[in-house]
């Protein structure tokens, strides 16, 4: 981290923006003293401003903190101002998810472009749902805005809210009830394990709340992922839900710049060495604040590649916007059951015409992690090694054969699903894929994908990924497939308490983007 | 104890001019359905959340259900914030909005300190019918008759500014982020609000006179006090807003006395919640207890009529110096006083005699405002900070007077307010005086036995709220109200007075200039003076047992 005077900054704090239906939005802004600024960077931050950060200890300042707005401004020599989200910390308003910012985006940004203590090219940039607020006034302040950071931008509805292709997330009330005033509501006082096993339309009312349409949440209002055609910098995690429609985002747009490291969402906000139980090296972690003094130099300038960082190599690689691959295919088979318990599920290059099978029980729901995990309770470790799975019988394991020579894999993966649930309701069917060092001990989860799968179907495509990767000889390729995956994912409501599932192999095919 | 509890997040609670919003906590193992209890109401600006943490929670656990609300414009409450505007209405609202819930028992107490020690008076004096018992801690909300503005004194605090910072806005402020440094000895301070980077704060409503500390929006009539019939808990902290001790006399001394409760303790202004154990360097640890075990057992007696935990005494006061708690009926405890002049030895050393003077002499500093006495304070965490009790480091100044008495040969207890009566005159058109006493102790500290936030007076409003401005290096008397104290003098101590003309950062210091305070620019350095000897008066009058 640089050393810097974070008090050779003058600030002001709560200053208005009127929006066009007469809405009062607060924004705080810092501009080093004494000097005309650079450039103007405007920073969305709907949890807040950063006076109470839900996301834990950091010595990373959170985006659009007063922290990091000072470290910014003092760093670039720009001014930095930071946008409450109507309804959310000074700003008036009622906060509903999604509606008014488009509007209110392209409102703050015309504002300030006439401010005095704004000057030089504007630069937009948020986190999660600051992230969509920044891309849509990158969007909408056509001709005004040069340029994005965006740290997980969220895609449109089905890549993150309200879930991921058409599975809804079951923890994304843990983020509506932080939202759900202008100060982040305290999240400990729930049995978030008990609340989200519950019934979606009984989960609001668990919780305390009254009205936030909770189990209609739909995401509506979202802006989806069209081209930006202003220099963009986008960071995201292998383990970050948004980390699909960040790929996609940056392959979309002329000039970005995709950074992606081996991080969960929380660790591509605050970057850390140790990440889901794994020592990435001290390569890995990269300061946010070198890659946005970076964007502001290259505004105007020359687009840079991207950067991945490949696990399985624990390096980063410069990556062309669409590497060469070819599919790598694999599918299930078992010489008798593909439970985890009796372990005799295969991956392999021959179909197999058999069916595995096993039951489903939502009062015992397959767990995502080992305890209610990072996503409802911040404190929690992320943990990639998925053992702590192995004893369960809910669910079917295939596993290949130690692989006799290194294998790199960049993008997206498909299972192609032949399966079928007992279920009169939509059927969830989750999908994991890992990679098994030899002796087997540990399993490292890749990537997930999901699938709701409507009564009377048989087959789905699950997107997996993306992910960059590389197998190491003696090492296998794991995919183990799922009802439940708790608390992320949950089905409707008319989902019987048990489901008898079978996946037909033959008709079920994962597909590996291997890099040639 | 398991964090998991039934929480009733934003409820909204109608006022017929936009609605208030508050959180309703439940002990554990209960909820909305498990039949009603009784019920705390707290009224905050700081945001209603900060009473979800397990200081607070442990008084919910005794079987309260809590209703912790926004105040007006604050967090999700809807309006705009008047700060130091009584609302009256709004707490009658909140307080009989939750008695009317199916989860209370109808029995309402209120709770909380400071500003929100503040919003319980502005309560009470609506008489919500509900309302069975108070716990005002660490304010004062007593008017004072002398019709002078800035709590009396004539001295504006720059203090406030931070405090307008911390609560500009809906939401509370990260004060932190501002460089006050560099900006405190911005001049004038009409526009310091905007130098500091918060212009929407209500600083301006301060310098244009608007609204004041203990002014007509802040504080109650003596006859409003008096007429509070519920119990009432009044908490304080010796190192604390000792305002909140002029208030504690009239409900004392009111016709329902009987209900009246009073607890002063070795602590600052947190330390009502959680005492420390050392304050401004000094061992307070023996004074240390539970204020909020305490205020349980008040709350248990007069909403759930549990007797079980011995009646607390009309006040238990830490005696500071012989380091105990004693049990008082009333507060202070003082038949006489003892009077001692200020004056300068042979040598030319201040010093506190029994008898008055017979020879004239005259102590003279430089008061220079751009270089004003200041106290240790940290100003991005002012009201949280801890300054050093040992007043040395400020007796090292030239602009800092002393006046010693010889060690003790027996003990002086002093009960009350420490009442100075000063002769002084300046070389410009204002000037203020501030005085304080502390503890000598035999090895040489220093130590200030109660007050951080020191009062003085301005010396043009020296007889009544219109300025007199001083001429031609006239001799002024003033008075000046200084510490409240419970405290012993031990045998080998020494009483020592100190005189200043500025105490910052918490008061603007004057520049010697007749124009509005918020208007001035830094003047000319210039003399001040007292004056000893007959006709001048100068003595500090100690309240005894």
């Amino acid at each position: 981290m640089r050393t810097l005077d974070e008090h050779g900054v003058d600030v002001r704090f709560d200053e208005g923006v009127t929006t066009a239906d007469s809405c009062r939005l607060s924004v705080n802004m810092f501009r080093p003293s004494g000097s005309e600024p650079a450039a103007t960077v405007i920073v969305w931050t709907p949890l807040g401003n950063g006076r109470a950060t839900a996301l834990g200890p950091s010595p990373v300042p959170s985006l659009g903190s007063p922290r990091h707005c000072r470290r910014l401004a003092a760093a670039a020599g720009v001014t930095v101002v930071s946008v409450d989200v109507r309804g959310r910390g000074d700003s008036d308003g009622e906060f509903v998810p999604f509606v008014h910012e488009r509007a209110d985006a392209a409102a703050v940004v015309a504002a300030l472009a006439g401010h005095s203590w704004c000057a030089g090219p504007i630069v937009v940039m948020g986190q999660g749902y600051g992230a969509a607020c920044a891309l849509a006034a990158a969007r909408d302040a056509t001709g005004l805005v040069a340029g994005a950071f965006l740290i997980s931008p969220p895609g449109e509805p089905g890549d993150v809210f309200p879930g991921r292709d058409g599975a809804r997330r079951a923890d994304l009330l843990v983020w509506r009830h932080l939202m759900a005033g202008r100060h982040p509501l305290p999240t400990r006082f729930a049995d978030w394990a008990e609340l989200l096993r519950g019934p979606w339309k009984e989960q609001e009312h668990g919780l305390g709340h009254d009205d936030l349409g909770w189990a209609g949440f739909d995401a509506a209002g979202l802006v989806g992922t069209g081209p930006l055609l202003v220099p963009v910098t986008i960071l995201t995690g292998w383990w970050d839900p948004a980390c699909r429609p960040s790929w996609e985002l940056a392959r979309a747009c002329p000039d970005a710049e995709l950074v992606v490291g081996p991080w969960t969402a929380y660790a591509a906000r605050h970057p850390a060495q140790h990440v889901g139980g794994v020592d990435w090296g001290p390569r890995s972690v990269l300061d946010p604040l070198e890659l946005q003094v970076g964007l502001l130099d290259r505004v105007g300038g020359s687009a840079r590649h991207n950067q991945v960082f490949i696990t399985g190599d624990n390096a980063w690689h410069e990556l062309p916007r669409t590497p060469q691959t070819v599919d790598w295919v694999l599918r299930p088979s078992a010489s008798r059951d593909a439970r985890t318990v009796a372990g005799g599920g295969y991956l392999g290059d021959t179909a197999d015409t058999g069916v595995a099978e096993f039951t489903s029980d939502l009062t015992d729901p397959v767990p995502a992690q080992p305890g209610i995990g990072p996503a409802v309770n911040a404190d929690a470790p992320a943990q990639l090694d998925l053992v702590f799975l192995d004893g369960r019988s809910d669910l079917v394991v295939y596993t290949s054969a130690p692989l006799a020579e290194s294998r790199l894999v960049v993008g997206e993966l498909t299972l192609e699903l032949d399966a079928e649930s007992d279920s009169p309701a939509e059927a969830l069917w989750v999908a994991s894929v890992e990679d098994v060092p030899p002796g087997g001990a540990s399993s490292l989860h890749l990537t997930l994908g999901v699938a709701a799968v409507s009564p009377g179907e048989r087959t789905a495509v699950l997107r997996l990924g993306p992910i960059g990767h590389r197998f190491l000889p003696g090492h296998q390729v794991r995919l183990r497939l799922a009802a439940t995956c708790a608390p992320l994912f949950r089905p409707v409501d008319q989902a019987p308490a048990r489901e008898q599932r079978r996946v037909h192999h033959a008709g079920t095919v994962l597909r590996i983007p291997e890099v040639v | 104890m398991s964090p998991a509890r039934r929480i009733l997040w934003a409820k909204r609670i109608p006022t017929g001019d936009g609605d208030l919003v508050a959180d309703v906590v439940f002990p554990s193992g209960r909820d909305e359905t498990t039949g009603p209890l009784p019920t705390l109401v707290v009224r905050t600006p700081y945001g209603r959340q900060n009473y979800l943490n397990d200081i607070w929670l442990r008084l919910v656990d005794r079987g309260y259900v809590l209703v912790t609300c926004d105040v007006r414009g604050r967090g999700d409450s809807d309006g705009r914030f008047a700060p130091w505007q009584r609302d009256t209405g709004d707490a009658v609202a909140v307080i009989d909005w939750a008695a009317a819930q199916p989860w209370s028992d109808g029995q309402v107490g209120t709770i909380g300190g400071s500003y929100d020690g503040l919003t319980q008076w502005w309560a009470v004096a609506g008489r919500p019918a509900p309302l069975r018992c108070i716990v005002p801690m660490a304010v004062g909300v007593r008017g004072r008759p002398g019709g002078r503005p800035f709590m009396d004194t004539g001295i504006p605090w720059q203090y406030w500014m931070w405090w307008f910072a911390f609560t500009a806005g809906r939401t509370l402020q990260d004060v932190s982020a501002t460089a006050w440094g560099r900006h405190w000895a911005h001049r004038p301070l009409r526009t310091f609000h905007e130098a500091v980077g918060f212009p929407s704060a209500a600083w301006p409503d301060y310098v244009e006179g608007r609204i004041d500390c203990l002014g007509a929006g802040w504080a109650l009539s003596d006859e409003e006090l008096a007429a509070i019939d519920v119990p009432a808990l009044v908490t304080v902290g010796w190192w604390d807003d000792l305002t909140t001790l002029e208030t504690w006399q009239v409900l004392q001394a009111g016709p329902h006395a009987a209900n009246k409760h009073l607890l002063v303790g070795s602590w600052d202004h947190a330390g009502n919640m959680v005492p420390r154990v050392r304050l401004g360097g000094e061992d307070v640890s023996a004074g240390t207890l539970d204020p909020l075990g305490v205020v349980g057992d008040f709350l248990d007696r007069h909403l759930k009529g549990d007797t079980t935990s011995p009646e607390l005494p009309r006040a238990r006061v830490w005696h500071s110096g012989t380091n105990h708690w004693e049990d008082l009926a009333a507060y202070p405890v003082n038949a006489g006083e003892q009077v001692l002049h200020l004056t300068l030895d042979e040598s030319g050393t201040g010093a506190l005699r029994t008898e008055a003077p017979d020879k004239s002499t005259v102590d003279e500093w430089r008061h220079d405002a751009a270089d004003p006495v200041a106290t240790l304070t940290p100003l991005d965490n002012f009201a949280f900070s801890d300054p050093p009790h040992d007043q040395r480091y400020l007796e090292a100044r030239p602009d800092v007077r002393t006046y010693t008495s010889a060690p003790l040969t027996e003990p002086v207890t002093v009960s009350g307010r420490v009442r100075f009566d000063l002769s002084v005159s300046a070389d410009a058109t204002d000037a203020d005086v501030f005085a304080w006493v502390t503890d000598v102790h035999p090895d040489g500290r220093s130590m200030v036995p109660a007050g951080i936030e020191l009062e003085g007076r301005r010396l043009s409003v020296r007889n009544g709220p219109a300025p007199e401005p001083l001429t031609g290096g006239e001799i002024v008397r003033v008075g000046v109200d200084a510490q409240w104290l419970h405290h012993t003098f031990a045998a080998g101590h020494r009483i020592r007075v100190l005189v200043s003309s500025a105490f910052t950062p918490i008061c603007a210091p004057a520049t010697g200039s007749g124009e509005h305070w918020a208007d001035q620019e830094y003047g000319r350095p210039f003399a001040m003076r007292v004056h000893h000897g007959p006709g001048y008066p100068n003595t500090v009058r100690l309240p005894r047992p």
